[in-house]
C-alpha cells in the first residue's frame, strides 16, 4: 500500500490509529514497521539498558529501550533507536527531542540505515553527546562524539569506553555480557 | 496514492554532467542524492591503500578480461540523482569513452572520517541498487579491517567483515584478495 510522504505532526496522528503491538519508526517520511527484535540483539538491549540507567540514575537522568527521537533539523524522521539515555521524567508521549546519549545495535538488515541516515539525523540534535553502535555478531562498538565536529572511536574486546558524559565508564565486557561469540 | 514529492530531488545525473563540464579541470566533483559534492584532497596514507586495491585487484581481474580503475564515476537507471567515483571500480566491458561506468562488477571505497556516514549509508544504498554489481569492499584506513557486502543468490545482500589474516572471495570475476596485501607498507 502506497502512502502519502509524511511528517512527524501527520506520522503521529496516524501511528496513533495503529494498533498497540505494532512499532513504527518514521523514515525519510515513510512509515516503517519494526520487526521484532531477536534474542541475541534484546540481551545485548536488556545489558546496556541496565547498566546505563544505573549509571545516569546518578545525575538525574533514565536508561530507556523505545523512545522515539524527533529532531527540529529533520521532521520527515523518528527513529526509535535501542537505547537512549535522557535527562528529566520520562517523556509520557513516548517521544523525545533531547537525548543525551543514544544506542543502536546493529544487524545486517539495519547496518546501512544505523551507519547512515540515523547517525546523520541524531548528529542534528543539539543535545545528542554520544552515539554508540555496537554490533552484534563481534565485540565491537562504534564511539560518535561531538567535540565539536563528530568523530569516531572503536572499541574492541576487553576496552573500556569512557562516558564522561554520565559520570562514568562502560566496559565492552558488560554490553556482551551473557553471550558467547 | 502516488507518493508525493516531499522535497526537491536535486541535480540528475544529466544536468550534473553538464554542470561539472564547466567546472575547472583540477576540481573532482561527485554527485550524491541530488547534489554536487568537491572531493577533498586525500592524505597519503589513503592513497597508498587505493593503490594497494588497485594494483591487487588488477592482478587478479586481468586474466579474466576485466580492469580495476580509480577514479571513474558509478552510475545507475535506478538512481539517477548519483555519480559517486569510488576509490576503485573493476568492470569487465570495452573501455568506456568517457569516465562514467554503469557495469561495475565490483565497486571499493576507502573510508574516511569525513565521509563515514555517506559512504557506509547512502553510498551503500546506491551501489547495492546497481544491477551488475556482485560485490562492495568498504576499506577501513586506521585498523586493519574491510567489510564486504556481497550479492546473494536471492538478490539480497550479505555481509561480512574481514580481519588482517583474512581473504576475500571475490565473486565475479573470480580471485581472492588477501586483506593484508591491501595495508601493504601501512603502518597500525
Amino acid at each position: 500500500m502506497a502512502v502519502l510522504a509524511q511528517r512527524v505532526t501527520e506520522y503521529r496522528a496516524w501511528v496513533a490509529t495503529r494498533p498497540d503491538d505494532e512499532r513504527w519508526e518514521l523514515i525519510d517520511g515513510v512509515p516503517v514497521m519494526m520487526s521484532p527484535a531477536k534474542g541475541r540483539h534484546q540481551r545485548i538491549v536488556t545489558n546496556l539498558v541496565k547498566y546505563l540507567d544505573d549509571l545516569a540514575e546518578r545525575r538525574g537522568c533514565g536508561g530507556y529501550p523505545g523512545l522515539a527521537i524527533l529532531s527540529e533539523a529533520m521532521d520527515d524522521y523518528a527513529p526509535i533507536p535501542d537505547v537512549v539515555v535522557r535527562c528529566g521524567e520520562p517523556p509520557e508521549d513516548g517521544y523525545t527531542s533531547d537525548p543525551l546519549l543514544v544506542v543502536e545495535v546493529l544487524s545486517p538488515s539495519t547496518l546501512v540505515l544505523d551507519r547512515g541516515r540515523k547517525t546523520e539525523f541524531y548528529q542534528t540534535i543539539p543535545s545528542h553527546a554520544v552515539l554508540l553502535l555496537v554490533h552484534q555478531d563481534e565485540a565491537r562498538v562504534e564511539i560518535w562524539r561531538r567535540s565539536p565536529d563528530w568523530t569516531v572511536q572503536f572499541a574492541g574486546p576487553g576496552a573500556v569506553i569512557d562516558l564522561p558524559e554520565l559520570g562514568g565508564t562502560l566496559s565492552v565486557a558488560e554490553i556482551y555480557a551473557r553471550l558467547t561469540f | 496514492m502516488a507518493l508525493a514529492l516531499r522535497r526537491d530531488p536535486g541535480m540528475r545525473v544529466a544536468e550534473y554532467q553538464a554542470w561539472v563540464a564547466d567546472r575547472p579541470d583540477e576540481e573532482r566533483w561527485e554527485l550524491i542524492d541530488g547534489e554536487p559534492v568537491l572531493l577533498a584532497p586525500q592524505s597519503e596514507r589513503h592513497q597508498q591503500i587505493v593503490l594497494n586495491l588497485s594494483r591487487k585487484l588488477s592482478d587478479i581481474v586481468r586474466d579474466r578480461g576485466c580492469r580495476a580503475i580509480p577514479g571513474i564515476a558509478v552510475l545507475s537507471d535506478a538512481m539517477d540523482t548519483f555519480a559517486p567515483i569510488p576509490a576503485v571500480v573493476v568492470r569487465c566491458g570495452p573501455m568506456l569513452k568517457d569516465g562514467y561506468a554503469s557495469d561495475p562488477v565490483l565497486v571499493a571505497e576507502v573510508l574516511s572520517p569525513s565521509t563515514m556516514s555517506r559512504d557506509r549509508g547512502r553510498k551503500t544504498d546506491f551501489y547495492r541498487n546497481i544491477v551488475s554489481l556482485k560485490a562492495f569492499l568498504i576499506v577501513y584506513q586506521d585498523e586493519p579491517r574491510v567489510e564486504v557486502w556481497r550479492r546473494a543468490p536471492d538478490g539480497g545482500w550479505a555481509f561480512e567483515a574481514r580481519g588482517l589474516d583474512g581473504a576475500i572471495e571475490l565473486p565475479e570475476p573470480g580471485g581472492r584478495l588477501a586483506v593484508a596485501e591491501i595495508y601493504d607498507d601501512i603502518a597500525f
